[in-house]
C-alpha cells in the first residue's frame, strides 16, 4: 500500500465516520432517554434523503435541500414522539417492548409509504455543480463533494457536541440520558427534553440522508445498512453515550475503510469482530456507564 | 399488473370461458408461477421483468387456446433461502404448472433442484448462472438472457483488442460476480492481456471508495465491473467522483449501466462500455414497436429486463398455443420450445439444443450523453455458451 493510498483510505474512512456520527447521535440519545432502540431511525434517514430530493428538484437548490430536509424531519420526529410514543409510554410506563414495536412498525410504514409515493425506482440526488470534480490535497486527489461531506458532517457533529457538552440544555440532556428518573426528580423537564432529543436525532439523520444520498442513490430501503452500522458504532461506544457514539462511529469508519484494503476477503466479519472484542473487554461499550439498565 | 387490468383480463377470460365448449370450461385454469425479486435491492429489476411479461400477456388477452390462465406472483427478495420457500409454496400450495423466474443467480441455483424434481417447466428470464448451462442444466430449464460466460468472456477478448493490455476486476462476491470475473480473467489472459488485480465487494455495498486506492495503485487501462441495481449506481458515481474514470475504461455486463440505473448514474456513466443481448436503440421494426409498447402499455422505458420478460411470455404462450393449451404434457412443451425461433425485440431468439441456453448476437455498446443512451459500437454474432461436455439434458 502506497502512502497516497493510506492517506486516501484515512480520509474516506473519516468521511464515512463523521456522517455515521450524525446517524448514531439520534439512536444513542433516544436510547439513553427511553431505553428503546428507535427502529424507525433508518426510515427517518431515508425520508430525509427523499425530502432533500423533493426540495432540490422543485427549487433547484441542493443547499436549500440540506437546510429544509433536516428541519422537516426534525418536525416529523417531534410529532412522532409527542403524538405516538408519549401517549404509549404514559399508558404503559413500564413497557420497553411496546415503544420498540411502535418504532418498528413506523419504520415499515414509512418504507412502504415511500415506495407508494416515490416508487421503487432507483433515483439520484444531484450534487451541486460547484462541488463537481476533485481537489488536490498535497499528494492525493479527493473528490470535492466527499471533502464537503466530511467537513459539513464534522461541523454539524461539533455543533451538536458543543450543545451537549457545553450548554445548560446539554447538561440536562446528559443527565436525562444517564438517569431520566433522577433527572426528573431534580427538576429537569424530561418530557420536553425527550421531544427535543427525538427531533434533533431525526434532523441529524435527515442531514446525513441528504449528504450521503448524493454519493449513492435513493431507495425506500436505503437506510437499513447505515443504521445497522450506526447501531454497531453505539454498541462499541456504549449504548446511551454521546461521546461513545462519536468515538464508535469514527472507529467504525476506519475499520471499514482499512478493512477493505487490508483484509479484502474478511472485512464484513471484521466489523463484528471488533464489536465482539470491545464487548468482551468492556461489556457496556467503551464509554458505557455500566450501571445502565 | 394493476387492478384495472386484472379486472379487465379476468372479465374477458370469464366471457371466453362462458362461450367455450363444456369440456374446456371444466378444466382448471393454467397456473403460472412468477418468482422474482419485488422488494429489496433487486426490486426494480423484478418489476421491469414482470412488466415485460405483462406486456406479453396483454397481447394474448385472458386466455390461450381456449384455456384461462392465472398468474401467481411471489417475491424472492433476491435471497436464496426466501426464494426456495416461496418456490415450495408455488409448487405445493398453488400447484402451478410453469415457473417464471428469476434474476439473482444464487436464487436460481437454489431453486434448480426443487423445480427439476417437480418436473415443472422453468422459464428463466434473467439469472445468468453458468451452472444452468453446464452440470446443472436441465431439459425443463430455458434461459432468455445470457450465461455468465456470454456476459463476460467475449467482452474480455474485445476489450483486450480495443482498449488495453492491463485489466482490473471488481465484481459482486456471489455466483454471478465471481463466475463472470473468472471468465473475464481467463479470456483476457488468453488473449495476451494481464489482470493486475481483483476485488469482490459484497452485495449491497454503498461505499466503494475504500476499494479505489488499490485500483489506482495497480494502474489498469481497463476495469471489468460487474454490479447491478443500487450497487451499480454507487460504483459508477464514486468511480467518476474519485477521478478514476478519466484514466481507466469501464467494461461491464449490461446490468452495470442498464436503463433502470442509467438516469440515476447520470453523466458519471458516459463512456462506459457494456455487453448486452438487447439495446433499446437497436433499429429493427419489432424493437421500434416494443419500445413504444413498453412506454404506452406498461409505462416503462424498454430495457433488457423488459425484453427478456416479454420473450418469456412469447415463448410460453407460443408453446401453449401449439399444444392447444395442454400444460400437463411437459415433454411436448419442451419439444415445441427447443426448435422455436422467437421474433424478439433483440432480433431472433433461439436456443442451443445442447443446453437450452440462448445463442446470442452480443451488442457491445458505449454510453453517450444528451440524452443518456447506449450506442452499439460492435456486434459479436452467434455467440454460444462453450460446450463443456458436462450438460446432459
Amino acid at each position: 500500500m502506497s502512502i497516497d493510498a493510506i492517506l486516501t483510505q484515512l480520509l474516506m474512512g473519516l468521511t464515512v465516520g463523521v456522517n455515521l456520527v450524525l446517524v448514531a447521535t439520534g439512536l444513542t440519545l433516544v436510547f439513553g432517554m427511553m431505553g428503546v432502540i428507535n427502529f424507525a431511525h433508518s426510515a427517518l434517514f431515508m425520508l430525509g434523503a427523499y425530502a432533500g430530493l423533493v426540495v432540490s428538484t422543485r427549487l433547484g437548490s441542493f443547499w436549500l435541500a440540506l437546510l429544509v430536509a433536516p428541519i422537516a424531519l426534525g418536525l416529523v420526529g417531534a410529532a412522532i414522539e409527542r403524538g405516538l410514543l408519549r401517549p404509549l409510554r404514559v399508558r404503559f410506563p413500564d413497557s420497553h417492548l411496546l415503544p420498540l414495536l411502535l418504532t418498528f412498525g413506523l419504520g415499515l410504514f414509512f418504507e412502504g409509504a415511500a415506495k407508494v409515493v416515490w416508487g421503487a425506482d432507483i433515483v439520484s440526488l444531484d450534487k451541486p455543480a460547484a462541488l463537481a470534480g476533485a481537489v488536490t490535497l498535497g499528494r492525493i486527489t479527493f473528490p470535492a463533494y466527499w471533502l464537503f461531506a466530511l467537513v459539513a458532517a464534522a461541523v454539524l457533529a461539533v455543533l451538536v457536541w458543543l450543545v451537549v457538552e457545553r450548554t445548560p440544555l446539554g447538561l440536562s440532556i446528559r443527565a436525562a440520558t444517564q438517569d431520566p428518573t433522577m433527572a426528573a426528580v431534580l427538576g429537569v423537564n424530561v418530557r420536553r427534553l425527550t421531544t427535543i432529543v427525538f427531533a434533533l436525532g431525526s434532523g441529524l439523520a435527515a442531514a446525513a440522508g441528504v449528504i450521503l444520498g448524493t454519493m449513492t442513490s435513493l431507495s425506500p430501503q436505503m437506510g437499513g445498512g447505515i443504521v445497522l452500522d450506526a447501531f454497531i458504532a453505539i454498541v462499541i461506544g456504549g449504548l446511551g453515550s454521546f461521546t461513545g457514539a462519536i468515538v464508535g462511529s469514527l472507529l467504525l469508519g476506519q475499520v471499514q475503510s482499512f478493512g477493505v484494503a487490508l483484509f479484502p476477503a474478511f472485512h464484513t466479519p471484521l466489523v463484528f469482530l471488533v464489536m465482539a472484542v470491545v464487548l468482551v473487554l468492556r461489556p457496556s461499550g467503551l464509554f458505557g456507564g455500566g450501571a445502565r439498565r | 399488473m394493476n387492478r384495472r387490468h386484472f379486472l379487465k383480463s379476468t372479465a374477458t377470460a370469464a366471457l371466453g370461458a362462458a362461450m367455450a365448449p363444456a369440456a374446456v370450461r371444466a378444466e382448471e385454469p393454467i397456473k403460472i408461477g412468477v418468482l422474482l425479486p419485488f422488494s429489496k435491492a433487486f426490486a426494480v429489476l423484478g418489476e421491469n421483468t414482470f412488466a415485460g411479461f405483462t406486456l406479453g400477456t396483454k397481447e394474448i388477452g385472458g386466455e390461450i387456446a381456449g384455456r384461462k390462465y392465472t398468474i401467481v406472483k411471489e417475491d424472492d427478495t433476491a435471497d436464496p433461502s426466501v426464494g426456495v420457500s416461496k418456490l415450495r409454496k408455488l409448487i405445493d400450495k398453488d400447484e402451478v404448472d410453469v415457473i417464471v423466474g428469476t434474476i439473482h443467480s444464487g436464487v436460481a441455483a437454489a431453486i434448480r433442484n426443487p423445480i427439476v424434481d417437480a418436473k415443472k417447466l422453468w422459464l428463466n428470464p434473467i439469472a445468468t448462472n453458468d451452472v444452468l448451462a453446464e452440470q446443472g442444466c436441465s431439459r425443463y430449464h430455458f434461459r432468455f438472457s445470457s450465461s455468465g460466460w456470454q456476459a463476460s468472456a467475449p467482452t474480455a477478448t474485445w476489450a483486450k483488442a480495443k482498449l488495453g493490455d492491463r485489466a482490473y476486476i471488481c465484481a459482486f462476491n456471489f455466483a454471478f460476480g465471481q463466475q463472470t470475473a473468472a471468465h473475464f480473467k481467463k479470456a483476457f489472459e488468453g488473449a495476451g492481456g494481464q489482470v493486475v488485480g481483483e476485488s469482490f465487494p459484497p452485495f449491497g455495498t454503498t461505499n466503494f471508495a475504500p476499494y479505489f486506492p488499490a485500483i489506482r495503485d495497480s494502474k489498469p487501462q481497463v476495469i471489468f465491473a460487474n454490479f447491478a441495481g443500487a450497487d451499480a449506481v454507487a460504483f459508477v458515481k464514486q468511480f467518476a467522483d474519485f477521478g478514476l474514470a478519466s484514466s481507466v475504461k469501464i467494461v461491464a455486463p449490461s446490468n452495470l449501466v442498464s436503463e433502470d440505473v442509467l438516469a440515476a448514474q447520470g453523466q458519471a456513466a458516459v463512456g462506459i462500455y457494456s455487453n448486452s443481448y438487447y439495446t433499446p436503440s437497436y433499429d429493427i421494426p419489432k424493437n421500434k414497436w416494443f419500445v413504444k409498447a413498453c412506454k404506452e402499455q406498461v409505462g416503462k422505458d424498454a430495457d433488457h429486463f423488459l425484453c427478456a420478460g416479454y420473450d418469456v411470455a412469447q415463448a410460453l404462450f407460443g408453446a401453449l398455443r401449439e399444444t392447444k393449451g395442454d400444460v400437463a404434457n411437459k415433454e411436448r412443451l419442451i419439444q415445441v420450445l427447443e426448435p422455436m425461433k422467437i421474433d424478439s425485440p433483440r432480433g431472433r431468439l433461439r436456443w442451443d439444443p445442447k443446453n437450452h441456453n440462448p445463442i446470442l448476437d452480443i451488442h457491445m455498446r458505449i454510453v453517450q450523453a444528451n440524452p443518456l443512451h447506449h450506442t452499439v459500437v460492435d456486434m459479436l454474432k452467434d455467440v454460444a455458451h462453450p460446450d463443456t461436455g458436462t450438460c446432459k439434458l
